[in-house]
């Protein structure tokens, strides 16, 4: 006997806030994106997933759109709930131990090697796809209203737009 | 997981509009080829794509998914050309073929990308598209010479 398994699909469309200058390895890119919003099929902001306490998030693929084509790599950290993050965009990433051990849940890295890049009639612009993620967890108990994902960047580019960089998390709801 | 056959596994192929002229990098090859297939729960799960070359030309090249086929990507033969906007609200993942993916089959050549389980937003509403942008120099020998095989589930 097993228990039925039901998942929705969902994208969220996490839009940090970058800063203009150079970024260094190990610096925090954008603020914590909370996972409260999600982008539809229609590509439109907006909507809470409807979810129950201690519901299960499974990442199943990741999709960074460069408009810069910088192609940087850079980790994605995930935490089951609010965290709270020290550091500030374009600083080195500063959390505390114990937000961590209370909150992260996982780990996923892109690559330089992950973008594909061109340069067309407005420029250059890159993108990376990751699928296979396969990062499962379960959010807290409490009823927090949704989890959290922090960018810290493992190579040194330097957007020309605060919106340069979008993240897309493709994930599964239980 | 359980497997069981659900009837919603999707083959679609693609004759690209392309033409006879050399390509450069980063040129649009053919136009943006919607799915036929829409989801009525939201996603469709790309599984593989297959490559038919009918005049071994072995074109690396990258295949960009979108959301929708309403998006101008510019014209075919030449440079690529989606505004900034239009790249980041529909853009989903993209999948780059080698020209080391091709394997020769008698005067044509065949390359298949396989385990992709790429997630794609789709709806009632949406039709989820892709493009194709060069990424060598080939010629083709004829319009009809490329041809493009999409394996998806409808979830």
């Amino acid at each position: 006997m097993y228990a039925e398994i039901v998942n929705y699909y969902n994208v969220a469309g996490i839009i940090p806030t970058v800063s203009l200058g150079a970024y260094s390895s190990g610096d925090q890119i954008g603020t914590t994106g909370s996972i409260a919003t999600n982008v539809g099929a229609g590509g439109a902001i907006g909507g809470l997933i409807a979810k129950p306490p201690g519901y299960g998030v499974s990442i199943m693929q990741i999709t960074v759109v460069d408009l810069d084509a910088q192609n940087a790599a850079m980790d994605l950290l995930f935490f089951n709930a609010a965290t709270t993050i020290a550091s500030t965009d374009n600083n080195p990433m500063d959390i505390s131990d114990a937000e961590m051990a209370a909150h992260f849940v996982g780990i996923v890295s892109i690559s330089g090697a992950d973008y594909q890049s061109w340069t067309g009639a407005v420029g250059s612009q890159s993108i990376a796809t990751v699928t296979n993620v396969g990062l499962s967890f379960q959010c807290t108990p409490a009823n927090t209203p949704d989890w959290r994902v922090s960018i810290v960047c493992r190579g040194t580019p330097t957007y020309t737009a605060t919106d340069s960089l979008r993240v897309y998390v493709h994930f599964l709801v239980d | 997981m359980r497997l069981q056959a659900s009837e919603k596994l999707k083959s679609t192929s693609f004759t690209m509009a392309i033409n006879t002229a050399i390509y450069a990098v980063d040129d649009l090859m053919g136009t943006v080829c919607a799915l036929p297939a829409k989801s009525p729960t939201g996603v469709i799960v790309i599984e593989s794509i297959s490559i038919l070359d009918k005049s071994s030309q072995n074109s690396p090249m990258v295949i960009v998914f979108i959301t929708t086929s309403t998006v101008g990507v510019g014209t075919n033969n030449s440079n690529i050309s989606i505004p900034d906007a239009s790249l980041r609200s529909t853009c989903r993942g993209c999948v780059a073929v080698s020209a080391g993916d091709y394997k020769s089959i008698a005067a044509s050549s065949v390359a298949s990308k396989l385990n992709l389980n790429m997630l794609i937003p789709s709806s009632n509403d949406l039709s989820p598209a892709f493009f194709l942008i060069c990424k060598g120099t080939p010629t083709y020998g004829a319009a009809t010479d490329l041809v493009v095989t999409v394996s998806y589930y409808v979830e």
